[in-house]
Order: C-alpha cells, then sequence, then structure tokens
C-alpha cells in the first residue's frame, strides 16, 4: 500500500473518531437540557405549592447551560448547523463548483484556526483551575496528603475554585473549564476535516465494515 | 490608520465576510481578533479578549429561556397544536374572499405566542395552509406570501428567540421584552388580515380561491372546537400569564411550558420515544449555536468599545446635529440592507451594539428600541436574494410548479405592511412599551 492511501486511511479514522466524540458529548448534553426541564419544574412546583424554594437552582441553571453549549457545540459543527448564510456560495457554487470548493476550504480552513485561537486562549484558565485544587502537588495550606487516594482526592476536590454559593450549591471549575476547552478543541479538528475534505468525505469514511 | 478606522473597516469585514458564506461567529470572532490586534498591536491582549467572552458569557440564568422555550416550541409543532388552532379559525374566516389566508393569520398569531421561531411557523404552515388554498384555487403566489408573511410573527409574538437575543445584548429583563411584543405583534396580524381583505377587493386576481361551502355541511360540534382551542390556551396562559402577573420568572415559564406541551403532546399520542429524543437532540443544537453566536457577539461589542466605535458615531451624529427622525430612518435603511443578506440573530447582534449608546442618551426606552430593531431585522427574512423564510417555505413545499422567485414576489406586498407596522411602532412608542406600566 502506498503511505498515500495510508495517510488517506489514518485521516479518515481520525475523522472518524472526532465525529465519534461530538456525538456523544452531544448526547450527554441533550440529557443536561432533559435535566434543566426537570429541575425547573421541580423548583416552580415546590416553590409555589410547597413554599419550599429548591435552592441553588439558578447556580444548577447557569452550570447546565454551559454544559449545554459546549458539549453540544462540536456536534452542531460536525451537522453543518453553525449559522451562516450560504446563498452566495450555493449560487456561485453552481456556476463554478471549483470556485465553490475553494471556498468551503477557505471558511472552514478559517473556522478551524478560529477554535483553535479559542481553545488556546481558554487552556490556561483550565490549567489554573484545575491546579488550584492540587490533586498531585502538596496543597500550600490546609491537611497534607494522608496517602489515602481516595481520601486524598476528596480533599483535594474541596480545594478547587468552586462555581455557585457556599452553602448552597458548588461545584468545582475545572470539569467545566475542560469541557470548554476540548470543546473548542474538538471543533478545530472537525472544521479541519472539513476543510481537507471539501464535502467529499462521505466516500472515504464509508470503511467496508460500516455498511449495516 | 486610527483604532476607529479600524474598527469601521473591521463591521464591513464582518458583513462581506458572512455574506461569503462565512460562519456568523468565525466571522465576529475571527474579525474582532485581529482587530484587537491590529489596534493594540499585542496579540496576546487580544488573546484576553477571546478568553473573556468564551468562559463567561453563557454564565447567565436567563440564557435558559433559549433551551426551554425551543423545546417547547418543538413539542408543540409535533403535537399538531397548529393545525388545530388553523382548522377553527378557517372555519371562522370561511365566508370571506381571502379566507383562509386570513384564517393562516390569524392560527399563526396564536400558534406565535407558544413558539419562538419563525423557521418553525413557516414549515408547520406550509405543510397545512398551502395546500389548502391551491386547492381552492388560490394564487400559487397569494398562498405561499401568506404563509411567509405570516410567519414573521413567530418571532415578534412572545415567546420569541429574537426579543430573548435582543434583551442580552441590550441587558433588558426579558420578561420585559416579551410583554412588550405582544401588542404589536397583534397589531401586525390585524393588519395582516385588513390587508389581504383590501387585496382580496382591489386585486382579486393576486388573490384568487373562492370561498366554499364544504364546512357548512360539516360543522365543528362545541366539543370539537374546545378539544382544538383548549390546549394552546392553556399554555399561552401559562406561558405569558405567568410572567405577566409576575408569578412565574421567563425561566420558568418556559419550563412550566415545555412540561405542558410534552404532557399534550404524550396523551395525544403524537409523542413516540424517537421524536422526543429528537426535539431533545434540536433543542440542543439549536441552543448551541445561538449561544456561540451570541458569545461571539459578546467578543465584538467588546470590540466596538475597545476602538470606541459607538462613541466617535454619536459624536458624528451630534455635530451634524441629526435628529430622531434621521437617526431612526438611517437604522432601518441600514436594517433592511443587512436583511437582504444576514439572519435576524446577526442583524440584531451587529447593529444593536453600534446603536444602543446613541438611542439610551436620547432619553429612549431600550425596549421600545427592541422591538423596532426585531421587527426591522424580521424584515429581511421576507425579501431577496437571502429571505430565509422564503427558503423554508420553498424547501418545505417541494412542488416544482412554485419558485423561490414566486414565494418572494408573493411575500413582497406582506414586507411592505411589515415596513408600513414598522414606522406606526416607531412613531408610537406607547404601543410597545405602553403595557409595562
Amino acid at each position: 500500500m502506498s503511505l498515500r492511501t495510508n495517510l488517506d486511511r489514518l485521516a479518515a479514522s481520525i475523522s472518524q473518531a472526532a465525529d465519534w466524540v461530538a456525538t456523544i458529548a452531544n448526547a450527554l448534553g441533550t440529557i443536561v437540557v432533559l435535566v434543566l426541564v426537570a429541575v425547573m419544574n421541580v423548583d416552580v412546583v415546590a416553590r409555589n405549592f410547597f413554599n419550599a424554594p429548591f435552592r441553588g437552582v439558578v447556580e444548577v441553571v447557569i452550570f447546565s447551560m454551559i454544559l449545554i453549549v459546549f458539549l453540544q457545540l462540536p456536534d452542531v459543527i460536525r451537522v453543518n448547523r453553525l449559522t451562516r448564510s450560504d446563498g452566495f456560495m450555493a449560487v456561485v457554487g453552481q456556476a463554478y463548483p471549483w470556485v465553490g470548493r475553494v471556498l468551503t476550504r477557505a471558511v472552514d480552513g478559517l473556522a478551524c484556526v478560529f477554535m483553535a485561537l479559542a481553545a488556546y486562549a481558554t487552556w490556561p484558565v483550565f490549567v489554573e483551575t484545575i491546579e488550584s485544587c492540587s490533586y498531585i502537588t502538596p496543597p500550600e495550606f490546609g491537611p497534607p496528603f494522608t496517602g489515602n487516594l481516595l481520601t486524598d482526592l476528596f480533599e483535594a476536590t474541596e480545594r478547587c475554585d468552586y462555581f455557585g454559593t457556599p452553602g448552597v450549591f458548588t461545584a468545582p471549575w475545572w470539569p467545566v473549564r475542560m469541557v470548554i476547552t476540548l470543546s473548542a478543541g474538538l471543533g478545530s479538528v472537525l472544521f479541519l476535516f472539513k476543510s481537507i475534505y471539501a464535502g467529499r468525505r462521505l466516500e472515504l469514511v464509508r470503511l467496508p465494515d460500516q455498511d449495516n | 490608520m486610527s483604532p476607529v478606522e479600524i474598527g469601521i473597516i473591521s463591521v464591513v469585514a464582518i458583513v462581506v465576510l458572512v455574506y461569503l458564506g462565512l460562519y456568523i461567529p468565525v466571522a465576529l470572532g475571527t474579525v474582532s481578533f485581529v482587530a484587537i490586534w491590529f489596534v493594540s498591536g499585542k496579540p496576546i491582549l487580544a488573546i484576553n479578549f477571546l478568553r473573556v467572552p468564551i468562559g463567561d458569557s453563557v454564565t447567565e440564568y436567563e440564557f435558559a429561556t433559549i433551551p426551554l422555550f425551543t423545546f417547547m416550541g418543538l413539542l408543540v409543532s409535533k403535537a399538531g397544536l397548529g393545525a388545530d388552532i388553523y382548522d377553527v379559525m378557517n372555519r371562522a374566516f370561511r365566508k370571506i374572499t381571502g379566507g383562509i389566508g386570513m384564517a393562516t393569520v390569524g392560527a399563526n398569531a396564536v400558534f406565535a405566542a407558544v413558539t419562538g421561531s419563525s423557521i418553525a411557523s413557516a414549515s408547520v404552515f406550509t405543510r397545512i395552509s398551502v395546500p389548502e388554498m391551491l386547492r381552492f384555487n388560490y394564487n400559487p403566489r397569494f398562498a405561499v406570501g401568506v404563509v411567509a408573511g405570516s410567519s414573521v410573527l413567530g418571532m415578534i409574538i412572545p415567546p420569541s428567540a429574537m426579543l430573548i437575543i435582543y434583551s442580552f445584548v441590550a441587558e433588558q429583563s426579558v420578561g420585559d421584552m416579551f410583554l412588550a411584543g405582544i401588542v404589536p405583534g397583534i397589531i401586525l396580524a390585524a393588519t395582516y388580515i385588513v390587508a389581504i381583505f383590501v387585496m382580496g377587493r382591489l386585486t382579486p386576481g393576486f388573490v384568487g380561491g373562492q370561498t366554499s361551502d364544504e364546512y357548512a355541511a360539516d360543522p365543528m360540534t362545541t366539543a370539537e372546537v374546545l378539544s382544538k382551542t383548549v390546549p394552546i390556551v392553556l399554555l399561552i396562559t401559562i406561558v405569558l400569564g405567568g410572567i405577566y402577573t409576575g408569578w412565574l420568572t421567563p425561566v420558568e415559564a418556559g419550563a412550566a411550558g415545555a412540561l405542558a406541551a410534552l404532557l399534550f403532546a404524550t396523551v395525544r399520542r403524537r409523542l413516540s420515544l424517537r421524536s422526543f429524543w429528537e426535539s431533545l437532540l434540536e433543542t440542543g443544537h439549536i441552543t448551541a449555536s445561538i449561544l456561540f453566536l451570541i458569545t461571539t457577539a459578546s467578543l465584538y461589542s467588546r470590540m466596538l468599545g475597545f476602538v470606541a466605535l459607538p462613541n466617535e458615531l454619536n459624536q458624528f451624529l451630534a455635530a451634524n446635529e441629526l435628529d430622531f427622525f434621521w437617526i431612526m430612518a438611517a437604522y432601518v435603511v441600514l436594517m433592511l440592507f443587512l436583511g437582504t443578506l444576514l439572519d435576524t440573530a446577526s442583524i440584531i447582534l451587529i447593529v444593536v451594539p453600534l446603536f444602543i449608546n446613541i438611542i439610551e442618551p436620547m432619553g429612549l426606552s431600550l425596549v421600545w428600541f427592541g422591538i423596532i430593531t426585531v421587527v426591522g431585522a424580521e424584515i429581511g427574512l421576507l425579501t431577496p436574494p437571502l429571505g430565509i423564510s422564503c427558503f423554508v417555505i420553498k424547501t418545505t413545499l417541494d412542488d416544482s410548479r412554485i419558485s423561490l422567485k414566486d414565494v418572494f414576489l408573493g411575500a413582497l406586498p406582506f414586507a411592505f405592511v411589515m415596513l408600513l407596522v414598522l414606522i406606526v411602532l416607531i412613531r408610537f412608542p406607547g404601543l410597545s412599551i405602553g403595557i409595562l406600566n
């Protein structure tokens, strides 16, 4: 087999893996939507009928919004639903197919660069929030490591920079920050393959074992 | 180049790039990034500018209205509430020339009060109302024009995704925006109905159609009318009633509405597990794309502030002693121009940060300004070359006898009516904000 076909195969499988991750993240985000509807309704009923407001609901809502957006964003990119107006492209693409293709490549390429920039820009925030827990390095304050892995893990998570109001609802920031950075990074990868394949990729991805 | 010049070039660059087909959030983000880099000469500053909105602009409680109302709208369409209300309206208007057209407008206005999107309205009513009009020999152009024209009601009558988006850019309360949208929406619907009546009299050829006594032999029983109207009336009461009385915040109203819609759809057995999952999926997609758009738009508005473009524009207007009339005229023309190229959300996100610093010092209400903006930007849904409502109708219809040109020509009278209503709304702010006092 030539190097060229090997490269093609490698690219196709990376592209497919990226699609898979996006689809799974999307399903997770979709579940968060359902949770959001449920939590809000429990709050409305509890507050109005039982006079027992669900404390921390605002925090939970904000938290789930971030998750919804960044878990679903890669899939939005994957299925070509990111907001655009492609009327001009469609008209030109019909008259001069090669112009349309060049334009598609350029647009997806630029989008790839932008998403990479977004991932790069948000990366330090993620690192900062996870370092605030000092999972591995000895903590600057509080009890030192005990040696028990689980105890230390919980202790460390307590130390994390948190989101929310103490006593109502708090959650460590880093998982959210991680989702944001990974989401942007995955978006960048998806755009890269869109740019490379420029509409041709269906044939490439369709490996023989997936015909069902 | 001065910062302001870079700012002006950026705004133009965004419009051009979007026209070429670049994703709108990417256009807003990339151009703003480059502009800040150029002005400051420090790439690290541009990176910092990029970091803040991506991490923080989604952390707003009221953003939750977007997935909740979207989900509710999707369920309501699946439950067939649009078709029900259309059925009832159709009987009410059956004796008048253009009656099915009026019924479509009326049904759309009611349906709009439970959905937030014109796209949903356009696709639902293309399927139920256009075939009906064609069956009664209406002019195809009129048939599609009515659906296109009345679909914009979906985004003016609350709950509306566009009112929500505006409320974030202008930092207004979502509840106030919703309430302010009610009267203008009703006025627009009523004006459409009057316009159809007038067209039926003056240009019967354009309307076409015949009245029918088909329904006379088959009157609807009271029970039928009730079963077709009660669910939608109940939903409207929960959502708008809840917000108006202050019993529910807009977010809670969205959640309660979504749950009620879910119950209706389940009870009527119109919701399979599969279509339930699809609705959730669709909700997630729409939410993510709107919020990503808002995120990058917040980067754009920071960039505008950084290059001081809104201040400069303000001084320019002051120096030339431009008064209210000319500012509004310029604003409407700008929105109409952008409306031929961009979608409604993008227009709002691009023009509002430029103009808001001019409107506020003039002592004008930002809630009123929001209604003007949404109605003005919505006209673009109907105008070529990129009227999105018209595209949706053409795609949903899938009928080779009706071309995209027919849809645009049919929608034109309705776009004109919208413009007239817009002028009235600008002239009489009380129509929008009166309800808030």
